[in-house]
């Protein structure tokens, strides 16, 4: 699946947030190929999307909740509801247009809960048309028919559908296909978690890392176990991306291990959704953006790569301005989309507008300097 | 400062061209890895910014597979870019700059061997470059200064080679 839009109110810092993972018109000679969706290429969708802010800006909040939406489509329940809702006396919603490549649909799914469960839900689809632009699309399924309301009115016989979707309970299939990987500082979530990984892919990157890293070998009779070895002859066992001797390995190495599982991921399925939330941060900003480069050029099509950073050289990367998504808090969450904000051109000028803080991005500081 | 951009093909070329930034001959720059003739620019389009100054250190001798290439200098079209041009290969360049008679005669006077492999893998493992240079008479300034051939090539291939020389040498006079 594929992402397109989305609404957020009232789950973390987010009060009536919205995204937009679309753009309006296709550039010239992109650095980004085959931004679109294959076989409709009307249907122009942001293929990376690099989230920047200050340190809680809710960019992690933001990768959680689209976690919490691949998982709520799958079937699953949204998990810790009643943490998550900001102001627990009200409900809070999210709303979501996506499109399912292999089914050739536009789906948009609206869900409310409070702290006891779903309290409302809106299902429409609509089959993609060739002919139809991008914004008849997007028109077409909001003004399509509900598929299905469930309120307290009519609950379709679900006496208590919990942080379920009452349209899955009820047969719809609503993500059809779909395949994802989260990677969080806390916790990797994916539909397919491989046991093992590319050991030369690994050892490219390890090395890159560290250079006196000399080889990584699997283990015999082991998928997931496996000896990195130093110039010196030492060397560390590597089992379930999980280090035995971490302290011989910087932390920008260790954090590049579940990078590399990340990447192996990615290279390995024929699509999906790939959240990546700053494993990158404890890295020199030359090997950030190489690893950066390689996950864009390895994406396959029909797949959404979501990447946040706080480093300003990503800034200077050459990609499309749309690529790039501006978050800050005051005091919800607010988004910036530059190309909406006629930036359209990026070539290094994006980060001279945030280096002035053109989109209100940058953190108050005045509290430390009134430490001087 | 512009950023500046080496990308060469091999390890030799590298070696000789950290050796050249090391001794103040090439103005300071990255050195990345990257061939004109088997990789297409895209892959690394998104690293490189249109503002930096672009070095291709490219060999000459190997060009039955022009698509590549020209799909590539069709897309550098927007940078600030030159081809440094190696008149056959890095050994051929290294020679003239040398005054040797071929590369054979490099080969024996620099290492005592006789094959390219081994020239290449001694190269390499130099330790004393600035030493083993000094004594074969070797002069920067010759490098990369031959391209009158490969210009004719590029134009009977329907390539312009207007773009191609944007900048002036990287190599300090």
């Amino acid at each position: 699946m594929i992402f397109l839009k989305l609404k957020i109110d009232n789950f973390y810092m987010f009060k009536d947030t919205e995204l937009d993972f679309t753009y309006p018109k296709r550039i010239n000679n992109s650095t980004l190929e085959g931004e679109f969706l294959k076989d409709f290429p009307n249907i122009k969708y942001k293929k990376v999307c690099i989230f920047m802010g200050a340190n809680a800006s809710g960019k992690t909040s933001l990768g959680r909740m689209l976690c919490a939406i691949n998982n709520y489509l799958a079937g699953r329940p949204v998990e810790n509801v009643p943490n998550k809702i900001c102001q627990k006396n009200k409900s809070a919603s999210f709303e979501v247009v996506y499109v399912t490549p292999e089914t050739k649909q536009i789906h948009k799914l609206t869900a409310e809960f409070n702290t006891e469960g779903l309290i409302y839900e809106e299902y429409k689809v609509c089959k993609l048309k060739k002919t139809y632009s991008l914004v008849q699309t997007l028109s077409d399924i909001d003004n399509a028919e509900a598929a299905l309301i469930f309120n307290r009115e009519n609950n379709h016989n679900i006496e208590n559908p919990g942080f379920n979707s009452a349209a899955h309970t009820l047969g719809y299939n609503l993500c059809p296909h779909s395949s994802w990987h989260y990677m969080f500082s806390e916790f990797n979530t994916s539909t397919e978690l491989k046991k093992s990984i590319d050991t030369q892919l690994l050892k490219e990157i390890l090395s890159t890392f560290d250079s006196s890293i000399t080889g990584v070998t699997n283990i015999q009779n082991s998928d997931n176990s496996y000896v990195i070895t130093f110039s010196n002859k030492d060397s560390v066992i590597l089992e379930d991306a999980k280090v035995s001797n971490h302290e011989r390995l910087s932390r920008g190495t260790l954090e590049s291990i579940e990078v590399a599982v990340f990447i192996d991921s990615l290279i390995s399925r024929e699509d999906g959704i790939f959240f990546l939330d700053e494993k990158m941060a404890y890295s020199h900003s030359e090997i950030e953006i190489a690893i950066l480069n390689l996950m864009i050029e390895k994406l396959k099509d029909n797949s959404q790569l979501f990447y946040t950073s706080h480093n300003y050289d990503v800034l200077e990367m050459n990609l499309p301005s749309h690529s790039y998504t501006f978050m800050r808090k005051d005091p919800f969450v607010k988004i910036a989309h530059p190309e909406k904000l006629g930036y359209t051109q990026n070539d290094r000028k994006l980060l001279g507008y945030v280096k002035n803080d053109v989109f209100n991005t940058l953190p108050d500081t005045s509290k430390i300097e009134a430490l001087l | 400062m512009p950023v500046v951009r080496y990308f060469y093909e091999g390890e030799t070329e590298k070696k000789l061209l950290q050796h050249l930034k090391d001794e103040g001959h090439l103005s300071p720059g990255r050195l990345k890895k990257h061939n004109l003739w088997n990789t297409l620019f895209s892959k690394i389009e998104r690293t490189v910014n249109k503002t930096d100054h672009l070095y291709f250190f490219i060999d000459t001798d190997v060009t039955s597979d022009l698509s590549i290439f020209k799909n590539n200098i069709k897309r550098l079209k927007p940078y600030n870019i030159r081809l440094m041009i190696q008149h056959n290969n890095f050994e051929d360049e290294l020679y003239f700059a040398c005054g040797k008679i071929d590369n054979r005669a490099l080969f024996k006077d620099l290492y005592g061997v006789t094959s390219s492999k081994e020239f290449k893998s001694k190269f390499i493992k130099e330790s004393n470059l600035e030493g083993k240079l000094a004594t074969n008479n070797f002069d920067y300034k010759k490098l990369w200064s031959r391209n009158a051939d490969f210009d004719a090539f590029l134009i009977s291939s329907g390539i312009s080679i207007n773009n191609l020389y944007h900048l002036k040498t990287p190599l300090r006079p």
